[in-house]
């Protein structure tokens, strides 16, 4: 019985680790541009980031779900820290040079065709 | 509040206003089309202003930055064997450059290699997939080690100085589960007592799991479940990977993978494999070693062919030898072998496989397909544990075809075939002192020569309605020419009530001959006389094949707390036995007694997981377990020995941004029923209930850039131990001398370390 106590304590100890995190957050919804999945892994990843608790990004509606502390981060950073893998969003543009590295099937912008072929 | 708005419009202007500066760049990406009309970068493309001597080569993604110059607007973008392209720039920023490959060259384009579309996994069957990532968690050894973290599989010893371990599924003992490689005969037949230590991990690339009977396509032997391993491939591994183990008991291995493409259409694979335990360990001083010393080397070559026109082939062989002595420490082979100077053990494997298959992909139909399995083995087993010496040939051969399409819509699949099983088994036993007790007869040796032949036929039908219900229902016969017609019908529904429950139900049956002897060796590792009783006719070992039915409920639920997801799984089985081939420990402890079941036989599991993020990158991994499994022996109703009725973990992996992962296992075993052995003096006595025990693993391993990582971990942090896993161990030659009564781990807390390289 002693060992079942122990497993219960446990058990408890993972429910009280769920419950001490709630701080006071808020959800944003920003539009980020990409593509695919490597987008959606970059984006995320660059928003594993103290203050941010969760980030998912939907390839379909480019549509970034946030929640973060405001008390710890502000929106604008979150802006920057997406810019700052390459991926425009509606209020930061990513610089071209981080834009040119990004993988090929990543590459979002509009491209304009051609310009005038000469051949 | 102010401050804030004010940032909101400065930033966007500046912003705007470094693009402007940087107006004067223009960006490209250089693309050609592919057979399927799809664009693909073209890398190291040269692009050149006309008339100048500005230029630059395009990245791998097919992207170029170039400065605007004064007085050009033609840009020139050529590469080799493609026709060069002149643009006139005007006003644009970003472009795009289609270049199209000569025609004399188009011929030699190489195509890259593409995964295999070839088998896929009916979805409808609950199959948990173990990826690289939940193996890593556990760097040590081989498939026998794989399971930490998967509650449905336990792995326990088979005995205390042949270092064998056997899996349980359901509580129910190894061979009970079929375990296929890449969903062709894996672990079978004489491979079933010591098979899973002949797959090195680093060869695994993922493990299917699927509790209770599964699909009819890969045979009628799964009762417990089902455990598929699918191997590394040629068309999705690494160039080069090399892995290195070593731990404090100086047990090392090596494994190297080396992948070439070596022409369009073919790419093979090499899989090396050599370990060792050159040293001699009795770390409790029973004058026994804790584990065995030996070597083993193991090596595959595999191939595929793609014609990029629907037809995929596969080749691939397997060489294995293995040797584990162990016993008494100084044991010495020449001098004590067979004599009761001192008790020892040597077990050499020799094992050969062959094995292919053939897959046609109809053009156009993307759903109709015909494949052919073939695979051949020769294993030979030779072995002796004190006076019982055990020898066994098995020469097999195996063919499947498969052919899979649908009815009128994607909705209604099928697959059918016939499968052909030759079994050849050449087996004696031999115990010149201690003769074996075979229906009454006492005989020194016993020969179980026997050849199996099996034709079967299958069919399978798979409804989806790409909503919430599926179902699969699949039947085959089997014409096994010792037992008879075997037929095996199984069904597995999947009802996803909403987005985030899912409720699946399976039935079935599965049958399989047991290997009695090869299954069950750590009866070999002791006193006991080997007896067979109530025989159910002439052959094979004296019984009918096992056959039970199974039932399964599995519900799974998806979560969100807290913004993070989770995952409850909640699953229930129940296996009932028609007839099985029983071993019987209780009887009496003088014996070992396998009988033919007369009455009932079956097991109880429940259990229940849950699966969290605690945090970013932690992730939390619980289960618990319950198992009721019970027996009809000649002296009643008893649970099974050796089994924990429960089982708990809990599982924490923390990954830091930077490539730390942290690994933590504790694991709870309830207390174990152990085999009645009041009828030995006091001294060798055991209780009849094991006590319960914790375990507790812990690993942490860092990845460095993309090509190395290294590893260092810990198994059996909290150093249990039995205290005398082996009784009779100071009269190894008495009657009372038995290895087998194991319920926990003989060594204790064991450090290791260990790298992993690869080269894309």
């Amino acid at each position: 019985m002693k060992t079942n106590i122990i497993i219960l304590f446990l058990l408890i100890g993972s429910v009280a680790v769920f419950a001490q995190s709630k701080a006071k957050v808020v959800t944003a919804t920003i539009k980020v541009y990409g593509n695919c999945g490597m987008c959606k892994e970059r984006i995320e990843a660059a928003l594993d980031y103290k203050g941010i608790k969760t980030a998912k990004w939907d390839a379909k509606t480019k549509n970034l779900m946030v929640v973060y502390s405001p008390a710890k981060i502000t929106e604008q950073k979150i802006h920057e820290l997406v810019a700052a893998v390459g991926h425009d969003t509606d209020k930061v543009k990513a610089k071209d040079t981080i834009y040119a590295d990004l993988p090929f099937c990543c590459l979002y912008r509009d491209h304009d065709h051609e310009g005038m072929d000469d051949n | 509040m102010r401050n804030y708005s004010i940032i909101r419009v400065a930033i966007p202007l500046a912003v705007i206003l470094s693009f402007t500066v940087h107006a004067q760049k223009l960006m490209g990406v250089v693309v050609e089309k592919n057979a399927n009309g799809v664009d693909e970068p073209l890398a190291g493309a040269n692009i050149i202003w006309m008339g100048s001597s500005v230029g630059t080569t395009s990245g791998s993604n097919g992207v170029f930055m170039i400065d605007r110059v004064e007085g050009t607007s033609k840009l020139v973008v050529s590469y080799v064997g493609y026709k060069s392209d002149t643009l006139t720039i005007t006003n644009q920023t970003r472009i795009k450059v289609t270049l199209v490959s000569d025609e004399y060259l188009q011929e030699v384009t190489v195509v890259g290699w593409r995964p295999s579309s070839g088998i896929d996994h009916a979805r409808g069957i609950n199959t948990v997939i173990m990826t690289e990532k939940e193996l890593f968690k556990a760097a040590c050894c081989n498939l026998s080690e794989s399971f930490e973290t998967n509650p449905s599989v336990d792995v326990a010893f088979t005995d205390a100085i042949t270092g064998t371990r056997q899996i349980q599924m359901l509580g129910l003992s190894g061979p009970n589960t079929m375990i296929s490689i890449e969903n062709m005969p894996g672990v079978r037949g004489l491979a079933s007592s010591q098979g899973i230590q002949f797959i090195p991990g680093s060869w695994i690339n993922s493990i299917q799991v699927t509790k209770g009977v599964g699909s009819v396509i890969n045979g009628y032997e799964s009762i417990a479940g089902q455990i598929n391993v699918e191997m590394k491939k040629p068309e999705e591994s690494e160039r080069l990977y090399i892995n290195g183990y070593v731990n404090n008991a100086a047990r090392s291995e090596l494994n190297i993978n080396y992948t070439a493409h070596t022409s369009e259409k073919w790419a093979t694979t090499f899989l090396l494999h050599g370990s060792t335990r050159p040293f001699e360990m009795d770390s409790n001083d029973d004058s026994f070693l804790d584990f065995p010393t030996g070597s083993q080397l193991n090596a595959v070559n595999r191939w595929v062919y793609n014609n990029n026109k629907g037809l995929l082939g596969q080749l691939g062989v397997k060489v294995l030898t293995d040797t584990k002595q162990g016993g008494q420490t100084d044991f010495n082979p020449e001098q004590d072998k067979l004599t009761t100077n001192r008790y020892g053990f040597e077990i050499n494997t020799l094992r050969y496989e062959a094995w292919g298959k053939l897959g046609y992909q109809f053009t156009g139909k993307p759903h109709k397909s015909i494949g052919l399995q073939l695979s051949a083995v020769r294993h030979e087993h030779d072995s002796y544990y004190g006076f019982n010496e055990h020898r066994a040939d098995e020469k097999s051969v195996y063919a499947n075809l498969i052919y899979q399409s649908i009815i009128g819509t994607t909705n209604h699949k099928f697959k059918t075939g016939i499968s052909f099983l030759y079994d050849d088994f050449q087996e004696s036993l031999i115990n010149s002192i201690l003769p074996i007790n075979y229906n009454g007869s006492f005989q020194n040796t016993l020969s179980f020569d026997r050849t199996e032949v099996v034709p079967g036929i299958f069919a399978e039908y798979n409804y989806d309605n790409f909503g919430k219900f599926s179902a699969i229902v699949g039947a085959r016969v089997d014409y096994h020419n010792l037992f008879g017609t075997l037929f095996t019908p199984r069904v597995h529904f999947k009802y996803n009530a909403t987005e985030t429950t899912s409720l699946r139900l399976s039935v079935g049956r599965g049958i399989r001959v047991a290997n009695i002897l090869t299954e069950n060796t750590g009866m070999l590792v002791s006193s006991r006389q080997i007896v067979f009783a109530d025989l159910q006719g002439n052959k094979a070992y004296g019984f009918r094949p096992d056959q039970a039915w199974n039932f399964g409920i599995n519900i799974a639920q998806d979560f969100t707390l807290d913004y993070r997801s989770g995952a409850i799984t909640v699953d229930y089985f129940f296996t009932d036995f028609e007839n099985q081939a029983v071993l019987d420990l209780d009887n009496t402890a003088r014996e070992a007694r396998f009988f033919g079941l007369n009455g009932k036989s079956f097991s109880h599991s429940f259990q229940f997981q849950v699966d969290y993020e605690l945090m970013r990158r932690f992730d939390l991994r619980m289960a618990y377990r319950w198992l009721n499994v019970q027996t009809d022996y000649t002296e009643g109703r008893l649970v099974r020995p050796l089994i924990p009725e429960h089982r708990a973990f809990v599982n924490l992996a923390y990954e830091t941004k930077n490539k730390w992962k942290f690994d933590y296992t504790v694991q709870w075993m309830g207390r174990q029923r152990i085999p009645d052995t009041s009828q030995n003096i006091p001294a060798y006595q055991l209780p009849s209930y094991s006590p319960d025990y914790f375990l507790m693993n812990a690993q942490i391993t860092k990845d460095f850039k993309d090509k190395w990582s290294v590893y260092l971990g810990v198994e059996n942090l909290n150093n249990f131990t039995l205290d005398n896993p082996i009784v009779a161990a100071d009269l190894p030659f008495s009657q009372y001398f038995d290895t087998a009564m194991v319920w926990g781990p003989i060594f204790g807390r064991m450090f290791y370390a260990g790298f992993r390289y690869r080269l894309k």
